[in-house]
């Protein structure tokens, strides 16, 4: 029986236990546990347990989402969330991690809010399903766009407050249209 | 001054016609009878005399918004409570298209705006964001229960099924003519969708009730080739129904009647001789009902298959005649409480028996029937139906029996 419970237990740690899950928005809030901000031209809304997502571009670029972490993320291997979306129109998410690399707890950007001593590092998921899918992303496949050591140390080595941000920025699939899709479950596993 | 006024009423009718079709797209183009259609669906705009132009965010929020009042008024989709007034950046508080953009962006959330709230009105709608809108509309049906990106799926199919591949690939921006096309598709598949719930509701578990009707029947009998005929004809009907599932059910059905029959019959050298008979008539028949997995025009057909045995007897000789039956019923909802059947059966003999010089011997019975059903109470109807019997006799004469039968009905 011990023997079983055990196993057993290895089992439900090796499936759930390394999973640090961010929002499933079980709760129904935004603002809260944890609390997401807003910028531009995005709406949120949610809606059956997910993060509905709709906004207009005249340019690509709507707008986006994003909440702090400061986070020790060195023992996880990918990004993970679940996207419902409406086929190739659907839009595009852009997934940003920041990285503190000066060790001060804060993002330095110029004024194209790139960060000037700290790693971005980011991954762009092109939405072109209809219905939920699962999207995994390794951190090993995101690309690094800020000026800090440019290594993936999400540690908190050396005053590190390790990822203490995440981002997520929404694009349209046509330079001018819409992102229709719903997000839910962000973790990272 | 009657003259004038009849004059402006002629030029009135005149002119409705020649304005509904003006219009920039050919005759031969797939989308012009779309654009006419679209008149009988409210959905007109001005903008259709240039129908080949790429559509406009506006044009689409003008449309979409007369669409969604349509279909409101058609009772297609769930209408949703206006919004809290909202100012949109780039569309001043006197335009006369503001009703209009806060009924797609605010009301319906159909479209959206940019940053700082910013409508942009003349901005161009890629093909693949239509689909999206269009279904965004079509979600707010009573009558579809249809995952929303599965609702992509079916407009860009079955709406949007004339644009070019190439139109998708590049993502380009829909026209006019594209748009109204599309929207016309859909609101027939949304009437049609609803049509095959109603029928659907005939049928539905709910209903999956024996049913058991006695009504009274007059009519009458004709002969074409032997000058018999019978001017009053009266008895009675029964049918009871039993279903197994939503699709089949077992119906046995009889009927009693009395008649007059007289006959003419030529003499040589001259006269004829009229000959009267009391004659009796029992029919009976048992089937099996089974729905066929498609709709026609809306309603459920049902395939029939059974045996039927017909007993005919006067003061002087009887016949009868036992027969395999096939058939096709199609029931239609009319109304709310209204329900149409029509239906259609052929008997071929197995066994029949030879009668008198009045009666030969049936080879077969071809039967059709007319019924409308009205629902009094929940598991009451009345109903009313025209039916008639053909039956043919060996000696290649037909008899028709024609019938009116009032039957009262129970669901128990």
């Amino acid at each position: 029986m011990k023997l079983f419970l055990s196993v057993l237990t290895i089992i439900v740690l090796s499936v759930t236990g390394n999973a640090y899950m961010l929002d499933n928005f079980e709760d129904g809030l935004i603002k809260k546990d944890p609390a997401w901000f807003e910028f531009d031209g995005v709406k949120l809304e949610v809606c059956e347990n997910a993060l509905s997502v709709s906004g207009f571009a005249k340019n690509w670029y709507i707008g986006g989402i994003g909440t702090d972490l400061a986070k020790d993320l060195s023992r996880f291997k990918t990004f993970e969330m679940d996207v419902y979306g409406y086929g190739d129109a659907s839009g595009k998410i852009k997934v940003e991690l920041y990285d503190d690399d000066n060790g001060n707890d804060k993002i330095e950007t110029d004024k194209k809010w790139k960060p000037t001593n700290d790693d971005l590092w980011t991954s762009e998921i092109n939405i072109d399903w209809y219905g939920a899918k699962h999207v995994s992303i390794p951190f090993s496949e995101f690309k690094c766009e800020g000026k800090g050591n440019k290594i993936w140390d999400p540690n908190f080595e050396n005053n590190s407050k390790g990822i203490i941000k995440l981002q997520l920025i929404f694009l349209s699939s046509t330079k001018v249209g819409d992102i229709n899709c719903s997000i839910d479950n962000i973790q990272f596993n | 001054m009657k003259r004038i006024i009849f004059a402006v009423i002629i030029g009135i009718f005149l002119t409705l016609p020649s304005w509904a079709l003006k219009t920039d797209i050919p005759k031969d183009h797939w989308a012009y009878k779309s654009l006419n259609q679209a008149a009988s669906f409210e959905i007109t705009c001005p903008w259709f005399e240039n129908a080949a132009k790429e559509a406009t965010r506006l044009n689409i929020a003008e449309i979409f918004s007369k669409y969604i009042k349509y279909l409101d008024k058609s009772g297609l989709i769930n209408p949703k409570p206006a919004a809290i007034d909202e100012e949109y950046a780039d569309i001043p508080e006197d335009s006369p298209y503001l009703g209009s953009i806060k009924r797609v962006v605010s009301q319906y959330k159909i479209m959206q705006t940019s940053s700082g709230n910013e409508f942009n009105i003349d901005l161009n709608m890629p093909i693949g964001q239509f689909a999206i809108s269009l279904s965004k509309i079509l979600s707010l049906s009573k009558d579809l229960n249809i995952d929303r990106a599965e609702l992509v799926r079916i407009t860009k199919r079955q709406f949007m099924s004339n644009f070019p591949d190439s139109a998708y690939k590049r993502n380009n921006s829909i026209k006019r003519y594209e748009v109204v096309a599309a929207l016309v598709k859909a609101v027939e598949y949304l009437k049609e969708k609803k049509q095959a719930l109603k029928t659907e509701e005939i049928v539905a578990p709910s209903n999956l009730k024996d049913n058991i009707s006695f009504g009274g029947m007059m009519g009458h009998i004709y002969e074409k080739s032997s000058s018999t005929s019978s001017l009053s004809m009266f008895g009675g009907k029964m049918a009871y129904e039993h279903p197994f599932a939503k699709d089949s059910a077992v119906e046995v059905a009889g009927l009693g009647c009395t008649y007059d029959l007289q006959s003419i019959t030529p003499m040589f050298p001259a006269g004829v001789k009229t000959q009267t008979v009391k004659e009796s008539m029992l029919d009976a028949q048992v089937s099996y009902k089974n729905a066929i997995p498609f709709y026609v025009g809306g309603g459920k057909l049902s395939s029939l298959v059974g045996v039927r045995s017909f007993w005919l007897a006067n003061e002087a000789a009887k016949s009868s005649l036992l027969g395999l039956r096939g058939g096709l019923e199609y029931l239609t909802k009319i109304q709310e409480k209204l329900d149409g059947k029509i239906r259609l059966g052929v008997t071929a003999k197995i066994l029949g028996e030879q009668g008198s010089s009045i009666i030969g011997e049936p080879s077969s019975v071809v039967d059709y029937e007319l019924g409308l059903a009205y629902s009094i109470l929940p598991d009451a109807f009345l109903s009313l139906n025209y039916a008639g019997d053909a039956l043919v006799f060996s000696r290649s004469f037909v008899r028709y029996f024609n019938t009116l039968t009032l039957k009262s009905g129970w669901k128990i």
